[in-house]
């Protein structure tokens, strides 16, 4: 199973990578800053919270059907 | 309570305020107007900084201090976790998420090694305290937060007055916060201040506290943006004025009550008196001394309320309060749990005499020796 962590670079995100890099876990980590890990974490830039929010509103925006 | 209790802290006000707050009255103008604006002028010169933005609390200052600068969420702000709560309150309250961070054990205050350590990606501010009137060690700070790109806004609440060698609280860093609530250096009941030398952090911070209001043309106003209403009433203002022609000799006695403290306490075993860097200007706000004796300091609060002595704790250990339970931490905040719990705030009254400051001592010393030995 592979672990993703989101906002990565938080307090609470770099400390959840160190632990689950020193645990030998599978993970992939994401935020919008620039990483501020080690080259061999697996980090991309992205903004899940804008994405997530994006596919929210467009997934309300759609008539309900019955 | 008798009159002979001896407090914690008595307000230095009297006939002069009275006088000015009837001219207001009589003005028939008691929202934020003339006065608020002296006050504002007084204070900022007194403190060496370009601008001075009077709000209801140092609360408020502080929450306007950080929509100033644009925190809000997905933002980190480093704060000392040994404070009241309301440093951290504000954070949370502009959708930011405090990081608490531990304090020296000889200064009180947040120090730079500490806030290193809880630099992320996302940090934006850090928040130093100046506690009990002992301004922060703010060159490593400063160096740190230029390092980082972090802006600092400090907590002043207790520190009107304060200096660092020639640098004065209130125009070290971006925005300075202070307090006129009863228990600070000068008081106007319920009050705060913003202190910047930035003309547009200013512009900013005062347009937002009315309102989000700009000038416009003809007089008319124009609400430039999202603002609220933490304006200083005139009759709050014109006491501020009158403070301000009282406050060096308000702080002249704080020091010299608690330069008889640190004497007296000297002769005592199990207490350490606050410690202050040389060069540096303490207000003593709060003269809080250090019990070495672990689990003593409450049992002494209530055993001094029963010979009519006022004392108090320190200041709270904010991740041991409930509310805090699922903010950041950084490290094991040790010594803000061992300030916390073993700090002592002796009382000193403009108004109190020597012989009331031997009592204090004395009393102290026979209760601590009796709470030692009952274990």
């Amino acid at each position: 199973m592979k672990i993703a962590v989101f906002c990565a670079t938080g307090f609470i995100g770099q400390n959840i990578v160190e632990k689950l890099k020193s645990e030998g876990q599978d993970f992939i980590s994401t935020d919008f800053a620039d990483s501020p890990s080690e080259e061999e974490i697996d980090y991309r830039r992205v903004d899940i919270l804008r994405f997530l929010g994006r596919a929210v509103r467009y997934r309300s925006s759609k008539p309900r059907t019955p | 309570m008798t009159e002979d209790r001896i407090r914690l802290i008595q307000p230095v006000v009297g006939e002069e305020e009275l006088a000015l707050i009837d001219e207001v009255l009589k003005s028939g103008h008691m929202t934020e107007g003339p006065k608020t604006m002296e006050f504002e002028s007084k204070f900022a010169e007194y403190v060496g900084a370009k601008h001075g933005i009077a709000t209801t609390s140092c609360t408020t200052a502080m929450e306007l201090s950080l929509r100033v600068l644009g925190i809000g969420r997905g933002d980190e702000v480093i704060v000392p976790d040994f404070t009241y709560p309301a440093t951290a309150d504000v954070v949370r309250f502009v959708g930011a998420t405090p990081v608490l961070v531990d304090v020296s054990p000889e200064s009180y205050n947040v120090d730079a090694e500490h806030i290193k350590e809880a630099i992320t990606p996302r940090s934006k501010c850090v928040m130093p305290v100046s506690l009990f009137g002992n301004p922060i060690d703010i060159e490593p700070i400063e160096d740190l937060a230029e390092e980082n790109d972090l802006y600092v806004v400090e907590d002043a609440a207790c520190s009107a007055g304060a200096r660092r060698g020639q640098r004065r609280t209130g125009s070290m860093v971006d925005l300075t916060c202070f307090s006129f609530h009863p228990r600070k250096i000068i008081t106007t009941g319920e009050g705060g201040m913003v202190t910047t030398d930035s003309d547009e952090l200013a512009e900013l911070a005062r347009s937002i506290k009315k309102f989000g209001m700009t000038a416009g043309a003809g007089g008319i106003s124009t609400f430039a943006r999202a603002g609220s209403n933490f304006k200083l009433s005139d009759v709050l203002g014109a006491i501020g004025v009158v403070q301000m022609s009282k406050i060096d000799e308000i702080i002249s006695r704080r020091q010299e009550l608690a330069g008889n403290y640190d004497e007296l306490l000297d002769r005592v075993s199990g207490v350490v008196p606050p410690k202050v860097d040389d060069g540096v200007r303490h207000v003593y706000q709060t003269y809080a001394a250090r019990i070495t004796v672990e689990k003593v300091r409450d049992r002494l609060i209530s055993d001094l309320e029963k010979k009519n002595i006022e004392t108090q704790i320190g200041t709270y250990s904010l991740h041991m309060q409930p509310s805090f339970s699922p903010v950041p931490k950084s490290g094991d905040l040790e010594t803000a749990r061992m300030l916390f719990e073993n700090l002592l705030a002796f009382p000193l009254s403009h108004y109190m005499t020597e012989e009331d400051q031997e009592f204090v001592v004395t009393s102290f010393k026979e209760l601590l020796e009796k709470n030692q030995a009952n274990g």
